[in-house]
């Protein structure tokens, strides 16, 4: 009846009811719709994004495993083929003095038997700042790359020089430590694959963001590379850098220098959230 | 849930309200004031639902302050004429309640996800209710002031079937609530079964 009232053409008023509600229902049902649909999409999106997460989150954990593997392999590997036929040989000098009662010659295997022990502790000492350099421990992150740095220098096949800007305070010594791993790997990477003669790294500060960047005129990774390597089987190394730095909250950047003749890696943190200074620490 | 028991309340007096106008020979002849009343009292409901919905403090300092004009142009408005139907209020009234539906709409899908918009949720199928029921009477409440007391009789269907619609939604959304609170309340099973041949 509302219909054919609105239809008459004398009914003004009709049609302005009619039609209006019709329109503003039409409206809301519309809008009802697309609620639902996009709240689906939204649903659907952010699962796909939980799930990536996951994933990378499992690659990031079996190459920290991998990693931890391998490390404690090497560890076992010299400790056995190293310290073990050492420490073996030095008992057999010192078994010699309960056969050969010879002052002189007893003598001679105690000696033998320190040198092979001194040998040993310089070994074992070896492993140990390997596994913790004490340079790091004592005296900072600045110290231990600096001094990681000389040594590559020292070699001769690389130029390899550092400069920290703007480390007064030190950071917490964990992350310290994370980050010393994080450019040992980066380093570790251009004096195996990139073909480099120069390496240059630098330290500086914005506000509460703390960067370190690498330079170097090798053969480098862009940041395309560097995902790409990150979801693949391949790069250990670059999965246990990102799982690194997944501990600090941080970010790091592959890029070719502007100059297009670097390329460039810039390793960024937020120091107010992550890297609060250690309490008495200098 | 105390916004369901608002919207409790805001059926209860549309049920009085209708049931007394069908019944009573003064409501008929008064009807234009009570539905100004009616008006007054879905409003500060309607209202009050959303102050207790939407989180954000800026929206429900919003309602507050949309509320306070509400009632001194209510008031101002029929202090006069008690005997003549207030289209303006009730447009402006619809219009609040519209933009609060569709504000509450944009609140929740900027929440994230588990918080968001979800077709079986009990709040979401009462403010659709809302917004039906808005959409449904606006126009009648814009040109209620042009309608004869004929034409009004005639037209005053669509606020019937809108209140159908909209009662029947806010049943269901009811039922919801109290199917998912059952739900959750129900205790876990945490006895273990110790005969079972493999715990053993």
């Amino acid at each position: 009846m509302i219909l054919l009232q609105a239809l008459s053409p004398d009914n003004n008023i009709s049609m302005v009811l009619f039609f209006g509600t019709i329109g503003m229902l039409a409206l809301t049902i519309g809008l009802i719709v697309f609620i639902s649909f996009h709240q689906r999409k939204v649903i659907r999106y952010q699962q796909q994004l939980q799930r990536m997460e996951q994933d990378q989150q499992k690659t990031l954990l079996n190459a920290s495993i991998r990693l931890q593997e391998e490390e404690r392999q090497r560890i076992a590997a010299d400790l056995h083929d190293d310290a073990g036929p050492l420490l073996a040989t030095a008992r057999l000098y010192l078994n010699e003095n309960f056969v050969n009662l010879d002052k002189q010659t007893q003598l001679q295997s105690i000696y033998n038997a320190k040198q092979i022990i001194d040998d040993t502790i310089q070994l074992i000492r070896n492993i140990s700042h390997s596994l913790m350099p004490p340079t790091l421990k004592n005296f900072g992150l600045e110290s231990a790359v600096n001094d990681l740095f000389q040594k590559i220098s020292g070699s001769g096949s690389m130029n390899a020089s550092s400069r920290f800007h703007d480390y007064r305070e030190r950071l917490k010594a964990e992350n310290e430590l994370i980050i010393f791993r994080i450019i040992q790997e980066l380093i570790n990477n251009i004096l195996k694959h990139s073909n480099a003669s120069f390496i240059h790294l630098t330290q500086n500060t914005s506000g509460q963001r703390f960067f370190i960047r690498i330079h170097h005129d090798g053969r480098g990774l862009t940041q395309t590379d560097f995902e790409k390597l990150g979801k693949s089987n391949v790069g250990l190394g670059l999965k246990n850098i990102q799982s690194r730095l997944k501990v600090l909250q941080g970010k790091i950047f592959f890029e070719k220098d502007m100059s297009q003749t670097y390329y460039k890696v810039t390793i960024e943190l937020n120091r107010e959230d992550e890297l609060k200074p250690a309490n008495g620490s200098n | 849930m105390r916004g369901f028991w608002v919207i409790f309340f805001y059926s209860i007096a549309s049920l009085i309200s209708d049931g007394f106008l069908a019944n009573s020979e003064w409501a008929a002849e008064h009807k234009f004031f009570l539905w100004n009343i009616f008006t007054f009292v879905e409003y500060t409901l309607l209202s009050y639902f959303f102050y207790l919905t939407i989180k954000l403090r800026i929206v429900r300092l919003t309602i507050i302050v949309i509320s306070i004009i509400f009632y001194i142009v209510f008031f101002s408005l029929n202090r006069t004429n008690h005997e003549q139907y207030n289209s303006f209020v009730s447009f402006i009234s619809e219009v609040v309640i519209l933009a609060l539906c569709l504000i509450y709409f944009i609140s929740k899908m900027k929440q994230p996800v588990e918080d968001s918009i979800n077709i079986f949720n009990p709040e979401f199928l009462i403010v659709i209710a809302l917004l039906l029921y808005v959409a449904c009477t606006l126009f009648l409440f814009i040109i209620a002031n042009h309608l004869s007391v004929k034409e009004m009789n005639e037209y005053w269907i669509i606020t019937n079937y809108s209140n159908i619609l909209t009662n029947i939604l806010f049943s269901t959304a009811f039922l919801l609530y109290r199917y998912q609170n059952k739900k959750s309340l129900t205790p876990e099973n945490h006895t273990v079964d110790y005969t079972s041949p493999s715990d053993r």
